[in-house]
């Protein structure tokens, strides 16, 4: 009887069989969808299910009406009640009514997976009934079950480990550590963005700002090595020089560009892209997108760098 | 106001913690740190390994502390994101170590030479020493040997005690397909047993 129901090439065991008549209560899984595709195609297993399920049904029916008479009772006694030990002598009725019923042999042994839920508490109990009816006739059957519960007996004493000492702490260490950054980084977003949030966010803006100050205040130093400069003057003075450079540079850059024939292009395609309003919001767009962008750019490469633990929330 | 934590239950004591108690966080720990540890220190057989995977199944269910839905038990729910975890992990790196005859995937004689643990005495570190103690058992060696479901299963079901339910609850596996493993596991350990 070691027929194994994964394959449904094979008949079906009696205890795929039953097992069959009680998933009928419960939800189907892949190895009652094969026992169904067997049966389809053997009238041979169909006939041993229509005999086991007319032993279900006579369970069934005897614990609703218990007629009265004595062939009733013989037929409760061969059924174990939870918590019940199974006594030899009902176990020979049951299996006697099975064999009766059925036209099955007695001797039918468990298969492996019958005698592995057993001894795993784990089989239906209809089912439980019936295999500690055999267990009560199968020296062999008993010995193999004992395997079984050794195993599991085995498995189930196993120690188990505790991690090194000092661990509960780092957890919690951790744990702070994370809360914090989030409670951080929530705070964070409420404060002004553009505010460097790390160090090397700090070096950058000093950087930047640093630089034209440090520039100026060295061309201050050096015009108040000059004696007869005073700051009215040096203000003039620096006033004009702007005011000559801007207009030199104003009037180079206008004979540069109506040379070169730019301002000529530029006036065209402003035409063009008013003539037409579709491209002016697409150039429009564009722009935005290119602005956008690069602020976005700024923004990620002065701000913090990455959020370090990201990996623990994923 | 003072709370005796230890005989608090699960459902209760998320609800503290969530609530930002770190005396709940505490307990919760002190409950499941030996159960966990266990279950990864098996699957991974790496105590390092497995304290860095524990620290962080800690982590994940503590940051997601307020989604546990007091429908299912803690314990299944940490389980779960401890399973995760360790396959996610085990699936990423391939852990040649996993079996002492090779890994699982190593087809040839030559595979299994170069992925097998050489088991040595002399030159090996603590962390190795301790290993094999805890580790090289002939039950423990037969349990390491087994596919990581198969594993899995059999470690919920038999030294943490869950029911078939559960374990479908925590691998996301059909209660039919958990039946199948079981049973699958069970018999390539008494096999392995047998054969030793
Ligand atoms: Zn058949
Ligand atoms: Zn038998």
């Amino acid at each position: 009887m070691n027929s194994d129901r994964s394959s449904y090439g094979r008949h079906l065991d009696d205890d795929a069989i039953q097992g069959l008549l009680d998933a009928a209560e419960g939800p189907a899984d892949a190895e009652t969808a094969s026992a169904h595709r067997h049966l389809v195609d053997c009238p041979e297993c169909q006939a041993q299910v229509d005999a086991w399920r007319e032993v279900f049904g006579e369970l069934g029916r005897l614990g609703r009406f218990a007629p009265p008479g004595r062939f009733a009772e013989r037929v409760l006694s061969g059924i174990d009640l939870p918590g019940e030990a199974s006594s030899p002598s009902r176990a020979w009725s049951w299996v006697r009514l099975r064999h009766w019923l059925t036209g099955r042999a007695a001797d039918a042994h468990l298969s492996r997976r019958g005698l592995q839920e057993l001894a795993d508490g784990a089989l239906p109990r209809r089912r439980a009934t019936l295999a500690k009816a055999h267990l009560a006739t199968c020296g062999d059957c008993e010995s193999r079950l004992a395997g079984w519960r050794r195993l599991i007996a085995t498995l189930e004493a196993l120690p188990s480990f505790a991690p090194a000492a000092g661990f509960a702490e780092r957890v919690m260490a951790c744990w702070r550590e994370v809360t914090e950054e989030a409670a951080g980084r929530s705070q964070a977003t409420r404060r002004w963005r553009l505010l460097p949030r790390s160090p090397r966010g700090w070096v950058l803006a000093g950087t930047l700002t640093g630089m034209p100050v440090a520039a100026f205040a060295a061309v201050a130093a050096f015009l108040s090595t000059v004696p007869q400069l005073t700051t009215g003057g040096l203000v003039t003075y620096l006033w004009w020089q702007a005011r000559d450079a801007l207009s030199a540079f104003g009037s180079s850059l206008l004979a540069a560009v109506m040379q070169s024939g730019a301002a000529f292009r530029a006036y065209s395609l402003a035409e063009y892209l008013i003539a037409s309003p579709a491209t002016a919001v697409a150039a429009a767009a564009g722009f935005t997108t290119l602005m956008l962008s690069s602020i976005w750019v700024l923004h990620r490469n002065i701000g913090f760098p990455r959020f370090a633990l990201r990996h623990v929330y994923n | 106001m003072s709370l005796n934590y230890q005989s608090v239950e699960d459902a209760q004591l998320v609800a503290l913690a969530a609530e930002g108690r770190e005396s709940a966080y505490r307990e919760l720990l002190s409950r499941y740190e030996r159960p966990v540890f266990s279950l990864i220190y098996r699957m991974v057989r790496n105590r390092t390994l497995a304290e860095d995977l524990a620290q962080e199944a800690f982590i994940r269910t503590f940051n997601a502390i307020d989604t546990y839905n007091p429908q299912y038990k803690f314990s299944s729910w940490i389980f779960k994101i401890a399973n995760n975890l360790t396959i996610d992990h085990l699936r990423k790196r391939r852990v040649p170590t996993v079996s002492m005859h090779g890994a699982p995937d190593a087809v040839t004689p030559e595979a299994q030479a170069r992925t097998s643990l050489v088991v040595q005495s002399p030159g090996e570190s603590p962390e190795e020493y301790v290993q094999n103690r805890e580790l090289g058992g002939q039950i423990e060696a037969a349990i390491g040997e087994l596919r990581e479901e198969y594993r899995v299963v059999v470690l919920l079901r038999h030294i943490e005690g869950h029911t078939y339910d559960e374990i479908a609850r925590i691998m996301d596996i059909p209660l039919g397909t958990v039946k199948t493993y079981l049973h699958r596991a069970r018999a390539e350990l008494k096999l392995r047993l047998a054969e030793a």
